[in-house]
């Protein structure tokens, strides 16, 4: 429907002649330059080395030889990023510290269209709706970026960049099976209407055997495990030539996807069941002296956990403008109108007792700029500036025990983001970063206030209740580095970043409301409280050599976290203590090499992460503990031999020291291994 | 850790700047761009290598790029037929590289190729400091790309916005 729709648009749209398109073409510029491009560190297309931002971009070849399925397995081999499996595709993904359950501070975005999910704040990178073969590459920022992407990229973004149809061509099939109930099929075709009109289609499905670790934590404490994971997407994108100079980009896509997940009120797994679509438009014009872009998309949810589903949307209308004036500065201006609404439609249990019709949301309003100044021929300055506002919106009952009236929800947030860098180059092949950086990760919507009851077989009264609390405000993130990139050949680089991150008035899961304990209530309200800091301190070492055949990266980080949150109780015992400081491992080693001899590829990874602690209940009530996580070692291989220009045929093995402890969870990680075929066509 | 990896630097960093072909890497990078260029050439492109063969420096590059072209070379998409040209020759060309040392001929070359409307670019950057050559290029140790407003006017190019926002833009 959708598709035949989108073919009726791109017949009537033969309006341009040669097509002149006005997206960024990554690839014809990173060959001009012979370094990635990028434009997610201040909106404006630059080369990686330029950028005033601690910056790692993973090209679509380093995607394609990890092996992976599943992004954050890729992620994870770079510096200052740290990843957590707390089940089979129970992935999170940190960036410089502050590991917790269900990451709220990094943004994740597909082609600048958010795939972060605002209810509980985080990403489920099962659900990002197209295959790790649409991917021209992925964009990450290290440190806050809310100046440019607003609230939420707190302590990083990932932008994920696929590849425009009308740019580059692709018919890409890939299928995997492994002994682990390891299925996995994805298709990535490219084709173009007439001289004006392109599109990209993909679809894939994945699945496996749940880690039989995960379902024994599940059994120990009274459960029946839910199924194993799985996943299935569709996406489309389809690209216009409308004029000369002008592009529309029209895209869809759809996912759906089940899995166990931790749960970020109490670190125990619950099992989502998942359902996402997105719609998109976008105009891209070259013109009034530089890059313009409006454009409008709309991301819906549906989500089922412990018995009862919720729907979540946002809409973004955004415009910007990327221009330069003169042959030393450029700016960018941006104005953005999003709407979030969040509420649950259904719930299993007559139990629950409120009126869960309502629903909670909120309008913002944002404007921003940014400026780069060419200072002198080897020195370059950049300010961004935003200005975020936000108007709380709810409907429906209130829950009587959370003490809230009507009133209490008509808030209204404003923050104010930045970012400031300034990029020396002294010599052709040395380049020193200076950053100062503040951001804003806005409170989740289930935090913000929305009633939510689910039935609980333990819990005192059968209901555990989450009533929000209005009076949340965003948590501030400040942040300053210093880095040094040397070229040591132009193969061959070395990095070195040195950070420092205050964040102030943490929101996190578990605060109790004093009434709402029983015996003085009869539900178990959990909510998210506000109080306390935490510091991180640490650094980050690599150096890489690239070329066709062979290729190799060392890197380490370093991370200190010193944490100041009182504690709260729960029942007089205590409540989920702040684990940023236990959570987050201080050393973390990876040694990545590939070579390429004929026909066959290798690659390897392998990894080193110290020893950590999660705090854990036996069960709802019953008192937290530190679970001690061992250090972990860590190896992925892939093997790929190339059968002809079209084919490949690979091998890939996951965990292969059979490290229990290599997904950082207090959940028994397995080895994986899977064999499978790849066709270019 | 961080004094070994420091070590191991050093005794990488003989190999910088390391290049069999230089002249050939700077006309890649500079036939990269030309995508980017309202106005650039396409296809085949007769390349004009102005030279003066007083000028040691310049004469050696001439002969060293005209060599690596010979018989035409296809560089992203647009063949280079070089010739070896001196500065009164240019209108007979496509597009005009100018060769170092030529300081002296700079201003006769930027009013041949305003003339023409022909893009120019050179690896000497003072051609574009002076506002006489469209772009200067160097492939090595990193791509370093210097672009004159002015030139780019006279000879009637126009960027795209993309490349302009990351080239070293000079009056």
């Amino acid at each position: 429907m959708l598709k035949s729709s989108l073919l009726t648009t791109a017949a009537v749209l033969t309006l341009g002649g040669a097509a002149t398109a006005q997206s960024i073409d990554y690839e014809s510029l990173e060959l001009v330059f012979g370094e990635p491009v990028t434009t997610s560190a201040t909106g404006k297309p630059q080369r990686a080395s330029d950028a005033p931002a601690s910056m790692t971009i993973v090209s679509k070849e380093e995607i394609r030889r990890s092996g992976a399925t599943s992004l954050p397995r890729i992620l994870k081999q770079f510096a200052g990023i740290d990843v957590t499996q707390s089940a089979a595709e129970g992935y999170d993904v940190f960036v410089r510290g502050g590991t917790t359950s269900l990451n709220p501070g990094l943004l994740v975005l597909v082609d600048g269209r958010q795939v972060y999910l605002d209810h509980y704040g985080y990403t489920d990178w099962s659900g990002l709706g197209i295959q790790l073969d649409d991917i021209q590459q992925v964009e990450i920022v290290k440190g806050p970026n809310s100046a440019l992407f607003g609230f939420n990229a707190a302590v990083g973004v990932v932008n994920i960049v696929t590849i425009n149809p009308a740019l580059s061509e692709r018919q890409i099939v890939s299928a995997a099976i492994g002994p682990d109930g390891e299925a996995a099929v994805s298709g990535v075709t490219t084709f173009k209407l007439n001289d004006a009109a392109a599109i990209r289609l993909s679809a894939g499905y994945r699945a496996s055997d749940e880690f039989a670790g995960a379902n024994a934590e599940i059994a120990a404490i009274g459960g029946t495990p839910a199924g194993d994971p799985e996943a299935a997407s569709i996406a489309l994108d389809g690209r216009f030539q409308l004029a000369d100079k002008t592009e529309l980009k029209l895209e869809t896509t759809y996912s759906e996807f089940d899995k166990y997940a931790a749960n970020p009120s109490s670190n125990g797994l619950l099992f989502f069941e998942s359902e996402t679509q997105s719609y998109r438009a976008q105009v891209s014009h070259e013109g009034f002296g530089g890059l313009l872009k409006v454009g409008a998309y709309l991301n819906e949810l549906e989500q089922s956990f412990a018995g009862a589903t919720h729907e979540q949307s946002v809409l973004v209308v955004d415009a910007q403008h990327i221009f330069k004036l003169g042959a030393r500065d450029s700016f960018r201006v941006l104005g953005e109108y999003r709407q979030n609404e969040f509420q649950t439609i259904e719930a299993s249990d007559p139990l629950v007792l409120f009126d869960l019709a309502g629903q909670a949301g909120y309008d913002a309003f944002a404007l921003g700029g940014m400026w780069e100044r060419a200072l002198t021929d080897t020195l370059t300055s950049t300010i961004a500036v935003r200005l975020d506002s936000v108007e709380l919106n709810q409907d429906g009952d209130i829950d009587p025990i959370s003490g809230f009236l009507p009133g209490d929800f008509d808030q209204s947030i404003s923050e104010v983001s930045y970012n400031a860098g300034l990029v020396w180059k002294p010599t052709d092949t040395d380049t020193l970063r200076a950053i100062a950086a503040r951001g804003a990760q806005s409170p989740s919507l289930i935090a913000l206030g929305v009633s939510i009851a689910f039935p609980s077989a333990t819990a005192p009264g059968g209901v555990v209740n989450l009533p929000g609390d209005p009076s949340i405000e965003p948590s501030s993130v400040s942040s300053y580095e210093l880095g040094y990139v040397r070229a040591l050949n132009d193969k061959m680089q070395f990095a070195a970043t040195a950070f420092y991150t205050d964040r102030q008035d943490i929101i996190q899961f578990a605060g109790v409301l004093p009434t709402s304990v029983p015996p003085q209530s009869a539900l178990v309200t959990f909510s998210q409280f506000q109080d306390g800091d935490y510091q991180t301190a640490g650094l980050e070492l690599s150096l890489e050599r690239k070329e066709e055949r062979s290729n190799w990266q060392l890197n380490y980080t370093y991370v200190d976290v010193q944490e100041d949150i009182p504690g709260q109780t729960l029942f007089g015992q205590p409540a989920l203590p702040a684990a940023f400081e236990g959570m987050t491992p201080s050393h973390r080693l990876n040694a990545v090499y590939g070579h390429k001899i004929g026909r066959l590829t290798g690659d390897f990874h392998l990894n080193y992460t110290s020893e950590t602690q999660i705090p854990l209940s036996a069960g709802l009530g019953q008192p937290f503990s530190n679970r001690d996580i061992d250090q972990s070692f860590n190896a992925d291989f892939r093997l790929g031999y190339q059968f002809n220009d079209q084919l490949e045929i690979f091998a890939v093995g996951e965990n292969l020291f059979d490290d229990e402890n290599a997904g950082r969870f207090y959940t028994e990680s397995e080895t994986r291994g899977r064999i499978g075929i790849r066709g270019v066509f | 850790m961080k004094t070994s990896l420091c070590a191991a630097c050093l005794g990488l960093s003989f190999l910088i700047g390391l290049h069999a072909q230089p002249q050939e890497k700077d006309i890649e990078v500079a036939a990269r761009t030309f995508k980017f260029v309202e106005g650039a050439p396409s296809g085949e492109a007769l390349l004009g290598i102005v030279s003066d063969p007083a000028i040691a420096a310049s004469s050696s590059q001439a002969n060293a790029l005209a060599a690596a072209l010979e018989g035409g070379k296809t560089i992203s998409g647009v063949t280079f037929v070089p010739k070896v040209i001196a500065p009164s020759e240019i209108s007979g060309v496509d597009v005009v590289f100018v060769t170092n040392g030529m300081g002296a001929h700079h201003e006769a070359i930027g009013a041949a190729v305003s003339s023409g409307q022909l893009l120019s670019f050179s690896t000497d950057k003072t051609c574009v400091t002076a506002k006489h050559c469209f772009m200067a290029v160097q492939s090595a140790p990193k791509v370093e790309i210097t672009i004159s407003r002015s030139a780019t006017e006279a000879a009637g190019l126009q960027l795209n916005q993309a490349l302009k926002m990351m080239v070293d833009e000079r009056d």
